[in-house]
C-alpha cells in the first residue's frame, strides 16, 4: 500500500479527489454559492474552516466514539462548528451573511464534510486529518470558484465585484438563476472529465511505454 | 447494557462540551450582532433622511400600511421624516423606505427588503441609484411616466415602488399638517378653470365662500366658486369650475381645515377622485354619476354635495336653468312606468300595503296599471313604481324614493336601467336568480325591490280580473 | 465499400435525413419569405445568421470532437431556420448567433447528436434566450414592409390585450380595452410578433406541402384542434387565439420534431393534445402572455413517458395477463 504522506493526502483533496469535480459532493451549497466569486470564496472558507474543524476533533475522539453512535457524534461536532462559523460571520462580516443567507447552516448537510469525517477522519491521525481537511476545503473552494467567476462573468460581466467586461456586453441573466447553475456545473465537470481521462490515458501510454 | 451506558455517557460528554463553546462563542458575539441587526434596520431609515437630523424618534402611531416610521430630531424639532412600506412587486414583497424633509420634499428613497423577489436585471433595478435617485428633491405626489421614469420592462415592479412612495409621503405630510397638494402651486379657483386667463371677482351668495369669473379675451369662459362643507374630521372647502354650458370643468378639494382621514376621506382630494366630476353636469350623483371612495363614504357625500351645492350657485351666476332635484325622474314614475298605449292617466283606490295606484286609460278603456310600493331596503325605505299591462306583463319599474339610502355603487344600482330594465315585459312572481339577475354584492337591495314588484304586481293583477 | 446491417424488416425508402429536412426547409421558405416582407432586413439578417451559426457550431463540435461532419443532413440548417424565425426582428447580431450554438452544441450534441435530443433544440435555445435577455427577446415592432424605417416598438396583440385586461382591472373601467387587429390583419400578418409567427397564411402554405409530400405527422391537427377547443372551453375565442401568438407556427414547426416527440400515432396525439391545453392554460393564467415555448418544452419532457404507455407490441410478444 503506498505510503500516505502528509503533502500527498493534502494535494489528493485538491485534484486526485476534488470534492466538487471528482467526488461530486456538496452540489447543492455549489448552484447556491456560485452565483458570484466573492460568495463562492466565502463560502468555500467558511465550509473550509468547519471540515478542518471537524476533521481535527473527529480524528482526535476517534478511540473515545463509540462505534454504534459514530454518526449522531460526528453530526453533534460538525453542527457545533458549524453554529460558531455562523455566529462568527453574522457578528463580524454581515455582507457574507446576507449573501449566503441560509447556507450557512445548510454546512451541516454538506455531503463533504460527513464523508470525509466518516472515511478518513475517524481512521487517521489528526496531523493527516488536518491536511485532508485542507486539502479537500481548498479543492472545494477552488473548484467553486472558477465555477463562480464564469458565471458571475457571464451573468454581469463582473468579477469580484469588479467590471471586467465592457459596457456593450448585455449580461446572459440566466446563468445567473438556478438552470444556468446547473449547465455551468455540467460543463465544468464535462470538461475536468475530459482532462482527468486524457491524463489517464498519457499516463497508461507512458507506464506502458516504461 | 454495559455497552450502551458506554455510548450514553461518552455522547453525552460530547454533547456538554459543544454545548459549552457554544455558549462561550455566543457570550463573545453577542453583542456584534446586536448591533448589526439594529444598524441593518436603521440602515435604511439612514440612508433616506434628511441630512440635517442628529437624532431619532419612532413614531407610535402609524397608518394603515405604513410599517414603521421615524422622525428626524435636530434640536428638539422634527426637521425630517422616513417611513417604510411594503408592497406586492411582480415577484414577491418590495419594502420601500422614503424620506421626507420639514417642507414635503423627497430626501431619498431606499428599495428592498428580506424577501425581495423581483427579477434580476429588471425589476431589481429599481433598487439602484439611477431608479432612486429620481424621486430626490420632488414633491408627492409623484407619477410614474412624468416625474418618474419607470424601468423599462419592469413596469409592475416600478409601478409599485412609486405607489409606496406616495403611499408613505402622504403618511407623512400628514404629520407634517401639509394637505397632500396636486402639484399646482395655483389657487384653486384658477385650477379648476383651465380656460381662463383672466379673473375677476364675483358676486357670492349666501353659502358661497367664493366666486371668481373666468375671462380670456375680455369674454367670460366660466365660473368658479368656492363653498365649504363638513367632511367627516372637519370642514371641507370645494370649489368647483363651471363653463358657460353648464359643464362642470373642474373641481379642487382641500382648504387649510382639511383633516379627512389619511389613505380614505383625503383621497377626495386626488385626481383619481376629483377628475370624475369633469365633464359632467349638475347636479351629480354619488353613485352613479360619481364612484365613491371605498371606505370613505361621508367624505365623499361631502364632496358631491358640496359640488352640486356650487353649482347650482354657478348656474344661476351663467343664467342657466338649475335642473329639478332627480334628474332621472323628469317624469311621475307612475307615469314612466305605465303602458304607452294609455292616453290619460287617473288615480285609483289603493289597498294595504299600496302607497299608490294608478289605472292608464285609452278611449276610456283601461289599458294598464301602475302602482307605488315601499318596502325596506339595506339603507333605508325603497320606493317601487310597477306598470302593467293587461295580459300582466310588467311594463317597466322605477325605484328610487326621497329617503333612498341604498349604498352608493352597490346597492344604489338597483335604481339603473340595467337592474330594473330586466323586469320588462315578464310576468310577476318574478324570482331573484332565475328571472332577475341581483346586483352583485347588493343582494339585500335586489331583494328588496324583487320583493316590492312581486307585491305591486300582485295587487295589480286583482285589479286585472 | 460501405455494408450496412440492420434487422428485418427490409425496407427501401426513399426518405432519408437530409430529404426530410429538405422538405422542412422548403415549406418554411413561404414563412421567411413573408418575414422578410413584413419586416425588412433586420429580419432577413437575424435568420441568415442563425442558419451561418447552427451550420457553423456543429461543423466545429463535429471536428473537435473527431466526428464526421454531418452537416449536409440540412438538420442544423433546419434547427438554424426555426430559431431565426422565432426571435423579434429587432434582434441584436449576437442573439442568433448564441442562440444556435447552444441549441446545436448543448441541446441536440451535448446529449447525443441528431435522434437523440431529448427536447426540441430550436425551443430550447429561445426559451434559454428568452430566460437570459427578457427584454431584447420581447422587444417587437410593427411591420415595415421592407422599408426598414427606424421602427417603434409595439406591443404583440397578445401581450397588449393582456396588460389592457390588467389595467382594467385595477382602474375604475377607465382604461379602453384593448382592440385586436381584425381577423384578415391576424391572418396575413399585418401585426408585431416574431418573424415567423405573424404570417398565419405562409405558415399553412408550408403545412399544405408538408402534407403533400407526406412528411407530417398528426401533430399540428390535434395541437391546433385541442387548442381552440380549450380556448373555447375557457371563454376564449378560438379563432383570434390561433390566430395571435406562435400557436400556428408552434404546431406546424415546432412540436413537429422527430426525436422530441413521441413515436406512436397514439401517443403523438395524446402529446398534441397535452401541449395544446397547457398553451391555454399558460396564456390564461400565467404572467407570460405566450405560452407556446413552454408548452411545447413540457411535451417533449413528457413525451418519453406517453412513450412508454402507448408502446406497440412487438411482434410475437404476449401481454401478461393475455
Amino acid at each position: 500500500m503506498k505510503e500516505k504522506s502528509l503533502g500527498g493526502v493534502f494535494l489528493n483533496g485538491i485534484v486526485n479527489e476534488n470534492p466538487t469535480l471528482r467526488l461530486v459532493l456538496g452540489v447543492c451549497p455549489t448552484l447556491a454559492s456560485t452565483t458570484s466569486a466573492v460568495n463562492a470564496v466565502g463560502m468555500g472558507a467558511a465550509a473550509t474552516f468547519v471540515l478542518v474543524g471537524s476533521n481535527l476533533v473527529i480524528s482526535l475522539l476517534r478511540k473515545f466514539i463509540p462505534d454504534g453512535v459514530r454518526i449522531p457524534s460526528f453530526i453533534v461536532v460538525i453542527c457545533t462548528f458549524v453554529t460558531i462559523v455562523e455566529m462568527l460571520i453574522k457578528a463580524f462580516v454581515p455582507t457574507l451573511y446576507e449573501s449566503l443567507g441560509v447556507f450557512i447552516p445548510l454546512i451541516v448537510v454538506n455531503c463533504i464534510i460527513l464523508a470525509r469525517a466518516e472515511a478518513f477522519a475517524s481512521k487517521n491521525g489528526p496531523a493527516f486529518s488536518f491536511a485532508d481537511g485542507i486539502g479537500m476545503g481548498a479543492g472545494f473552494t477552488l473548484a467553486i470558484t472558477v465555477i463562480a467567476a464564469i458565471r458571475e462573468i457571464i451573468s454581469a460581466g463582473t468579477l469580484f465585484g469588479f467590471h471586467i467586461l465592457p459596457e456593450a456586453f448585455e449580461p446572459m441573466q440566466m446563468i445567473g438563476m438556478a438552470p444556468g447553475g446547473f449547465i455551468t456545473l455540467g460543463l465544468v465537470l464535462g470538461v475536468a472529465n475530459f482532462l482527468t481521462s486524457r491524463a489517464k490515458k498519457k499516463k497508461s501510454l507512458k507506464g506502458s511505454a516504461a | 447494557m454495559r455497552k450502551a451506558w458506554d455510548m450514553i455517557w461518552r455522547l453525552t460528554l460530547i454533547c456538554i462540551v459543544a454545548g459549552l463553546s457554544l455558549g462561550v462563542t455566543n457570550e463573545f458575539t453577542k453583542e456584534p450582532i446586536a448591533k448589526q441587526n439594529m444598524m441593518k434596520e436603521n440602515a435604511a431609515f439612514l440612508a433616506v433622511m434628511t441630512p440635517d437630523a442628529a437624532d431619532f424618534n419612532e413614531i407610535t402611531e402609524l397608518a394603515e400600511g405604513i410599517d414603521k416610521a421615524v422622525a428626524g430630531m435636530k434640536d428638539g424639532q422634527a426637521v425630517g421624516y422616513a417611513a417604510q412600506v411594503t408592497v406586492q412587486g411582480y415577484g414577491g414583497p418590495i419594502q420601500v423606505v422614503t424620506g421626507m424633509d420639514a417642507n414635503g420634499v423627497i430626501t431619498g428613497i431606499s428599495v428592498g427588503g428580506p424577501d425581495f423577489k423581483e427579477t434580476s436585471g429588471l425589476g431589481s433595478k429599481t433598487k439602484e441609484p439611477e431608479f432612486t435617485d429620481q424621486f430626490k428633491s420632488k414633491a408627492a405626489p409623484v407619477k410614474l411616466g412624468t416625474d418618474i421614469q419607470g424601468i423599462s420592462g419592469a413596469t409592475i415592479s416600478s409601478a409599485a415602488v412609486v405607489s409606496a412612495v406616495n403611499k408613505a409621503c402622504e403618511f407623512m405630510s400628514g404629520l407634517l399638517g401639509i394637505a397632500v397638494e396636486t402639484p399646482a402651486e395655483i389657487e384653486a379657483y384658477k385650477a379648476v378653470l383651465p380656460g381662463a386667463v383672466d379673473f375677476e371677482e364675483a358676486e357670492t351668495a349666501e353659502g358661497v365662500d367664493l366666486a371668481f369669473a373666468g375671462k380670456k379675451d375680455g369674454a367670460a369662459v366660466g365660473y368658479s366658486a368656492q363653498v365649504t362643507v363638513q367632511g367627516y374630521g372637519g370642514p371641507v372647502e370645494v370649489t368647483v369650475g363651471m363653463d358657460m354650458t353648464g359643464s362642470i370643468t373642474g373641481v379642487s378639494i382641500g382648504g387649510p381645515g382639511f383633516n379627512e382621514t389619511a389613505g380614505l376621506g383625503a383621497k377626495i382630494q386626488e385626481p383619481a377622485f376629483t377628475d370624475q366630476f369633469k365633464a359632467k353636469t349638475a347636479p351629480v350623483a354619488l353613485g352613479t354619476d360619481i364612484d365613491a371612495i371605498t371606505g370613505a363614504t361621508v367624505s365623499s357625500t361631502a364632496a358631491v354635495t358640496g359640488v352640486n351645492t356650487a353649482c347650482k350657485f354657478l348656474a344661476g351666476l351663467i343664467g342657466l336653468e338649475t335642473q329639478p332635484e332627480e334628474p332621472e325622474v323628469q317624469v311621475e314614475p307612475h307615469v314612466a312606468v305605465m303602458t304607452p298605449d294609455a292616453a290619460e292617466i287617473e288615480e285609483i283606490e289603493a289597498a294595504e300595503g299600496i302607497d299608490k295606484a294608478f289605472a292608464g286609460k285609452k278611449d276610456g278603456a283601461v289599458v294598464g296599471y301602475a302602482a307605488q310600493v315601499t318596502v325596506a331596503g339595506y339603507g333605508g325605505p325603497v320606493e317601487v313604481t310597477v306598470g302593467i299591462d293587461l295580459t300582466g306583463a310588467i311594463t317597466g319599474i322605477v325605484v328610487g324614493g326621497d329617503q333612498f339610502a341604498e349604498t352608493p355603487g352597490l346597492g344604489a344600482k338597483v335604481k339603473e336601467p340595467g337592474f330594473t330594465e330586466q323586469f320588462k315585459t315578464k310576468v310577476a312572481p318574478v324570482s331573484l336568480g332565475s328571472d332577475i339577475d341581483a346586483v352583485t354584492s347588493a343582494t339585500v337591495s335586489s331583494t328588496a325591490v324583487v320583493k316590492a314588484v312581486n307585491a305591486a304586481c300582485e295587487f295589480m293583477a286583482g285589479l286585472i280580473d | 465499400m460501405n455494408l450496412r446491417i440492420s434487422p428485418a424488416p427490409h425496407i427501401r425508402s426513399a426518405v432519408s435525413t437530409r430529404s426530410l429536412m429538405l422538405d422542412v426547409v422548403i415549406a418554411l421558405i413561404p414563412t421567411t419569405a413573408a418575414g422578410i416582407y413584413f419586416f425588412g432586413l433586420n429580419a432577413a439578417v437575424t435568420v441568415a445568421l442563425s442558419v451561418a451559426a447552427a451550420v457553423i457550431s456543429e461543423y466545429l463540435y463535429q471536428k473537435i470532437r473527431k466526428q464526421e461532419p454531418r452537416i449536409n443532413d440540412l438538420s442544423a440548417v433546419v434547427t438554424g431556420l426555426i430559431l431565426g424565425l422565432n426571435l423579434p426582428p429587432s434582434a441584436p447580431w449576437w442573439l442568433p448567433v448564441v442562440g444556435s450554438a447552444i441549441a446545436i452544441v448543448i441541446v441536440k450534441q451535448l446529449f447525443g447528436g441528431i435522434g437523440d435530443n431529448f427536447l426540441n433544440p430550436a425551443m430550447a435555445a429561445r426559451g434559454i434566450l428568452l430566460a437570459s435577455w427578457s427584454l431584447r427577446m420581447t422587444t417587437f415592432y410593427a411591420p415595415t414592409y421592407f422599408k426598414n424605417v427606424d421602427a417603434v416598438t409595439t406591443a404583440t396583440p397578445l401581450s397588449a390585450a393582456a396588460s389592457a385586461a390588467e389595467a382594467t382591472s385595477s382602474a375604475t373601467g377607465a382604461a379602453p380595452a384593448y382592440q385586436m387587429p381584425s381577423l384578415t390583419d391576424l391572418f396575413l400578418g399585418n401585426m408585431p410578433g416574431s418573424i415567423g409567427e405573424v404570417c398565419k397564411a405562409a405558415i399553412l402554405l408550408g403545412l399544405i406541402y408538408l402534407v403533400i409530400r407526406k412528411v407530417i405527422t398528426v401533430i399540428p391537427f390535434v395541437m391546433m384542434i385541442s387548442f381552440a377547443l380549450f380556448t373555447w372551453i375557457f371563454g376564449g375565442d378560438p379563432l383570434t387565439g390561433l390566430l395571435t401568438g406562435g400557436v400556428m407556427f408552434g404546431a406546424v414547426f415546432m412540436a413537429t420534431d422527430y426525436s422530441s416527440s413521441p413515436m406512436t400515432i397514439k401517443g403523438q396525439m395524446i402529446y398534441a393534445a397535452i401541449i395544446g391545453f397547457i398553451i391555454v392554460i399558460l396564456r390564461k393564467y400565467g404572467s407570460y402572455p405566450e405560452g407556446v415555448t413552454y408548452a411545447i418544452l413540457l411535451g417533449n419532457i413528457a413525451a418519453p413517458l406517453i412513450d412508454k404507455y402507448s408502446k406497440l407490441r412487438v411482434y410475437g410478444e404476449v401481454k401478461p395477463n393475455a
